[in-house]
């Protein structure tokens, strides 16, 4: 039992091992990279970065392969035992072993950054105020109700408790705090409302009109807009049923209990610790052209009765309470000189956020220690020689 | 070696009880307190909540026409207007010297109902016969969204009548473009470069 545990430690802390990890990293991110042009960046994220195992389609022969996510993981544990646990100490490894420690760090700001970070954006046209922003591509279902005073009360599903109910699932949720159980069925990845007219059928519900028609996914994950029927059942047994939708203006309205409960499909949102108010959007734009030059947002940050000014511009984020917010982009594109504009700033809240930065100082106070030390002793050779 | 196999089934009995359990029923337990910051409507019809606009109610029109309307990407003849797109029409113009032709896309859903069935339709609605099959395979043809588009031209004692359907997978595009006798000269080729600037957005 030992001898095979001093085995694994062995393969496990090799060279040999790092190369072949290396290896199939640069492999991945070629295939990747190739796939991308079908698939789009986020599914190619999924299936090759974050996975653990995938099967590359290559045509004609299915490859299996592992994935980023696995290799980086025995990476760390290659490292970590080879480069720090196994290493000989003494001052001629120092250099060696300080670089391990940045490179450990690196890996360990992207671990944190995938499985505790939160991203998305937050679009506010001039004057607009916003104390949350939204995912880019993960769906939330909402169920509202008036809490008084301007204020509202979300009982709020992740997209992992109904994304599945199409192909005649469907899904229950319920809560004791709200009147109704709530069917969501035909849910559906990407899809459009369209009126139903009187020379064709469809094969799903059709809800005042209007039907909900399923449509190819895009490559650019973004673009899809999900949709799904939802069906609000009280107690004693009366269905209400309605379509919501990815980007609809208002939710669908159930009444229960004498009181009025929206209920919306929408991008997923995330509190922040403050709001940000858009005080002026600027856009200069390249001479005769209606390319921008520069773009930059004037936001005041409202944090508990004080606010402050600032400027988020393209290279300008703004930091605060472990968010950061950058300059994304603008809209509409086919606005006409003097309608307004919206300023789209992508809002990234990541524990790690400056650990690559902070690796990056790691490897090269441990590069610059082996390689002056190297220089040292070969100076001194150089002296005794002579 | 015992251990090993009891572990294994109670492995298996808590994916098969985690797969029984929780997939299609679920307590929703986030709550949340927001501010109602854009004052939220409970009473927004099916029209308002998706951005549709009621049917027949062409309203606002808008001086400069946009080159992009629903899925579509087009470019517009001079001397058409753009107003709203209404419930049926995603793209919808007027035109004429005195803004009595209509022009409009819809689309629907499969086939449409079938491009002889909406022909025929068109055909009634000017109070003409049917077209036979026969007739029906002798129309123009014209390449529009990368097929071949039907062109139907007809005409009643008042008024005129150019109608364009196109069969794409999952979904049929009509054209149609109807009006007073008077106002309809020189509008076939405006109506034609239009059908043809017609693509599908990116």
């Amino acid at each position: 039992m030992r001898r095979f545990f001093n085995g694994l430690i062995n393969v496990f802390s090799s060279l040999g091992l790092s190369c072949v990890l290396l290896l199939l990293l640069a492999l991945l991110t070629f295939l990747g990279t190739l796939e991308q042009v079908d698939h789009g960046l986020y599914e190619v994220q999924k299936k090759y970065f974050e996975s653990f195992f995938l099967v590359h389609d290559s045509g004609a022969v299915p490859i299996p392969l592992p994935g980023a996510n696995l290799v980086l993981c025995v990476l760390a544990a290659n490292i970590l035992l080879g480069g720090m646990i196994r290493l000989r100490r003494g001052w001629r490894t120092a250099g060696v072993f300080v670089t391990h420690i940045g490179i450990a760090m690196l890996l360990l700001s992207g671990f944190i950054k995938m499985y505790h970070s939160q991203d998305g954006h937050v679009t506010l046209y001039e004057g607009e105020q916003s104390a949350e922003f939204q995912s880019y591509y993960r769906w939330e279902l909402a169920v509202i109700e008036e809490a008084g005073n301007g204020e509202l009360t979300e009982h709020i599903v992740p997209q992992e408790k109904f994304l599945h109910a199409s192909d005649g699932q469907s899904v229950t949720l319920s809560s004791p705090e709200l009147p109704f159980e709530l069917e969501v069925a035909n849910v559906m990845r990407n899809s459009r409302p369209m009126p139903k007219g009187p020379m064709f059928e469809v094969d799903v519900p059709v809800v005042d009109g209007i039907f909900l028609k399923e449509q190819d996914l895009v490559s650019v994950a973004e673009q899809n807009i999900a949709g799904a029927y939802v069906t609000a059942v009280t107690a004693d047994g009366e269905r209400q049923e309605g379509l919501v939708w990815g980007v609809e203006r208002h939710p669908f309205t159930v009444r229960a209990d004498d009181k009025n409960w929206g209920i919306t499909l929408r991008h997923e949102r995330y509190p922040m610790p403050f709001s940000v108010r858009l005080d002026r959007f600027t856009k200069e734009e390249h001479p005769r052209t209606n390319m921008p030059s520069v773009f930059s947002s004037d936001v005041t940050v409202v944090e508990d009765q004080t606010s402050r000014g600032v400027e988020i511009s393209m290279n300008e984020p703004l930091r605060d309470e472990g968010l950061v917010l950058y300059q994304a982009s603008w809209g509409p594109s086919n606005a006409r000189p003097g309608d307004p504009l919206f300023s789209t700033l992508a809002v990234v809240r990541n524990p790690a956020d400056q650990y690559p930065l902070w690796a990056c100082w790691v490897i090269a106070i441990g590069l610059l220690l082996h390689f002056g030390l190297k220089l040292m002793r070969y100076i001194q050779i150089e002296a005794k020689a002579s | 070696m015992r251990s090993a196999g009891s572990a294994a089934w109670a492995l298996l009995a808590l994916v098969a009880g985690g797969c029984a359990g929780g997939a299609n029923e679920y307590v929703i337990d986030v709550k949340r307190t927001v501010q109602d910051d854009n004052g939220l409507r409970w009473d927004a019809t099916a029209e308002e909540r998706f951005g549709m606009r009621p049917m027949s109610k062409p309203s606002s029109t808008t001086e400069v026409s946009q080159q992009s309307s629903g899925p579509f990407d087009w470019t517009a003849p001079s001397g058409w207007t753009q107003v709203a797109p209404t419930m049926m029409r995603v793209v919808n113009f007027m035109a004429g010297e005195h803004q009595e032709v209509q022009c409009y896309v819809t689309i629907l859903a499969g086939d449409g109902g079938g491009a002889l069935s909406n022909v025929n339709r068109w055909q009634d609605q000017l109070g003409l016969p049917d077209l036979t099959p026969e007739q029906f395979d002798r129309l123009e043809r014209h390449p529009v969204l990368g097929t071949d588009g039907v062109l139907l031209e007809a005409r009643n004692d008042s008024d005129f009548m150019y109608g364009m359907v196109c069969e794409l997978p999952g979904q049929a595009v009509f054209v149609k473009m109807t009006g007073p006798l008077h106002e309809m000269s020189g509008e076939r080729d405006k109506f034609l470069a239009f059908c043809t600037s017609l693509k599908e957005k990116g």
